[in-house]
């Protein structure tokens, strides 16, 4: 199971493959910045320092993110999967 | 001789596909004009139960033009020509209906002319149509009318209440409007046409435009800004806060949040003059607009109403701006966009609605935080909204990305220039305000036990260091 580091925080937390890292902060208990919880408000959208992170391939087309924002490393969080271990900057 | 049946029944005239297809396209663009006209008047009405009531109602008949427009694709309308070959004659009633004077001679004409005219075609179209095979149009129709039937009896009460629409002018002015619609046969066109009165005394007046500087309800003293983190020169209305901030945060956070949503009447007049400057684009585009505005109508009545349920005399004591609106009221509409846009992004992304919640459940106000969490849902929308619609303004590329930047910076730094230029302003001063609230606030506290809630939060903690995170 992945885990995520929120390194301005210092918090660390949990993530099962199939649950948002949003899912799975609020299942630890961890605050983050959020919203529509749909991928189209931006609220979430957080710079991935290290690790992969994926949108949700269901409906990445519909994210309201840009391309020049995912190639410098912004993920929403809420419509994402980590697939390694990950650093956030949060 | 050719051999038939008799037929089993008969149906009566302009009801076949063809002919219900052109007239529901009439009403579509009776409704769509409507909708436009009615933001840009929200914006020049100052008056605040018309106003709100104005709002409510653009957005209504966004919802109107919309279910008509679904019914007109679904009767073998060609889709390219839904939003194109607008019935002239109908946009020529509307451009007459925006032309009044002041907000009571308009709803006079709107309310007392057009929504008559209008329930008219409906009713018209609901007696003669088929009840099975154009049933999904009646469906409709039934749904619209009762909508139309309320407006006009909702608004014809507000502004007998309020004491306007019944000058002799406001009469002459639905003369002149029903003669319009005389001219073109009514809204669905099937009437016998009159000439345009061109001689009537209403007549040759110059086209509406929506005002690029507003003015608040005449009972509330005039006022530039609501709050402090709005205007740094205003040191000694920060430090009037600060007394009520020093009653205890939640009290702040409480009083700020009801200001400040009665104050978002602003970023519901931005999207209403937008819908109101740009005209073809999109149908959507006026759909998400109209949705944004009314919502944000929705906020500052939410802020008005805890206001008011707090018993207090709302004009004398909180202030009603208008120096958002009016600093950009004369940047083109899309940057006034951008600038809203940029706001919304910016509270969501810093968590802001997620805080003022968590205090406003510490103050146990079960109301405010009512508000606030159906402000958040909204103001999620709106980003959506602002994101899908620049783009489609100012391009889906790193070009217009740069030029959304661009209209940003230099919007915002027009804004500055608009606080600094006005930083002396008896207007800009929150002080009064805010030392008239204080003895008010303090003597209807309570005490509730204290859950220990750390509370650092710009702007409701009037801290120069916590208001420099803005």
């Amino acid at each position: 199971m992945p885990t995520i580091h929120l390194v301005q925080s210092g918090v660390a937390f949990d993530a099962a493959p199939d649950e948002t890292i949003m899912e799975a902060a609020e299942r630890a208990g961890v605050f983050l910045v959020h919203s529509c919880l749909s991928g189209t408000c931006r609220a979430c959208m957080t710079r991935v320092l290290a690790g992969e992170v994926e949108h949700d391939p269901e409906y990445a087309a519909e994210l309201n993110i840009d391309e020049d924002e995912i190639e410098d490393g912004f993920r929403l969080l809420c419509s994402s999967f980590a697939r390694t271990d990950v650093e956030l900057e949060r | 001789m050719a051999k038939v049946l008799p037929p089993s029944r008969s149906t009566a005239a302009h009801t076949r596909v063809e002919n219900a297809s052109t007239i529901l396209k009439r009403f579509y663009v009776a409704e769509r004009q409507l909708m436009r006209t009615l933001a840009a008047w929200f914006v020049g009405t100052s008056q605040w139960d018309l106003k709100r009531q104005l709002s409510e109602d653009m957005w209504q008949t966004a919802q109107h033009a919309d279910v008509l427009r679904t019914r007109v694709l679904e009767l073998r309308y060609p889709r390219r020509d839904v939003d194109r070959k607008y019935d002239p004659d109908v946009l020529a009633l509307l451009a007459e209906a925006a032309k009044a004077t002041d907000s009571h001679e308009f709803i006079a004409g709107a309310y007392g002319v057009l929504l008559p005219a209008l329930i008219a075609g409906y009713e018209a179209y609901l007696e003669r149509s088929d009840p099975l095979d154009d049933a999904p149009t009646i469906y409709r129709l039934r749904h619209i009318l009762a909508d139309k039937l309320a407006q006009a009896e909702r608004m014809g009460a507000l502004a007998r209440r309020v004491g306007g629409g019944d000058r002799a002018s406001d009469q002459t002015w639905r003369d002149y409007l029903r003669r319009w619609v005389d001219a073109i046969g009514g809204i669905d066109g099937l009437g016998r046409r009159a000439e345009p009165p061109t001689d009537h005394p209403c007549a040759g007046r110059p086209a509406y435009d929506v005002p690029r500087s507003v003015q608040r309800d005449a009972r509330w003293r005039p006022a530039l800004f609501h709050l402090p983190h709005e205007n740094k020169y205003d040191t000694a209305g920060r430090d009037a806060w600060k007394r009520i901030e020093a009653l205890d945060k939640r009290v702040a956070m409480q009083v700020w949040s009801a200001i400040s949503h009665f104050n978002e009447i602003w970023a519901a007049e931005v999207p209403a003059s937008v819908m109101w400057d740009l005209d073809g684009e999109t149908w959507a585009f006026y759909m998400d607009l109209a949705r944004w505005s009314w919502d944000e109508t929705r906020h500052s009545t939410m802020g008005w109403r805890a206001l008011e349920g707090w018993g207090w005399d709302v004009p004398d004591l909180i202030p009603w701006a208008n120096g958002l609106y009016n600093a950009l009221g004369n940047v083109p509409a899309r940057q006034r966009l951008a600038l809203l846009y940029y706001y919304e992004e910016g509270l969501l992304r810093a968590g802001t609605k997620q805080i003022e919640i968590k205090i406003l459940e510490s103050a146990q106000d079960d109301g405010s935080t009512h508000d606030m969490d159906y402000d958040w849902a909204d103001e999620a929308i709106h980003v959506n909204f602002g994101y899908t619609w620049l783009k489609h303004l100012l391009g889906d590329d790193k070009a217009g990305r740069e030029e959304l930047k661009r209209l940003t910076d230099e919007a915002r730094q027009i804004m500055a220039d608009f606080i600094a230029a006005h930083k002396d302003d008896p207007e800009a001063q929150l002080a009064p305000y805010f030392d008239r609230l204080y003895p008010v606030v303090a003597r209807m506290i309570r005490d509730i036990p204290d859950d220990g809630m750390a509370i650092e939060w710009a702007p409701v903690v009037a801290d120069e260091q916590v208001l420099e995170e803005l």
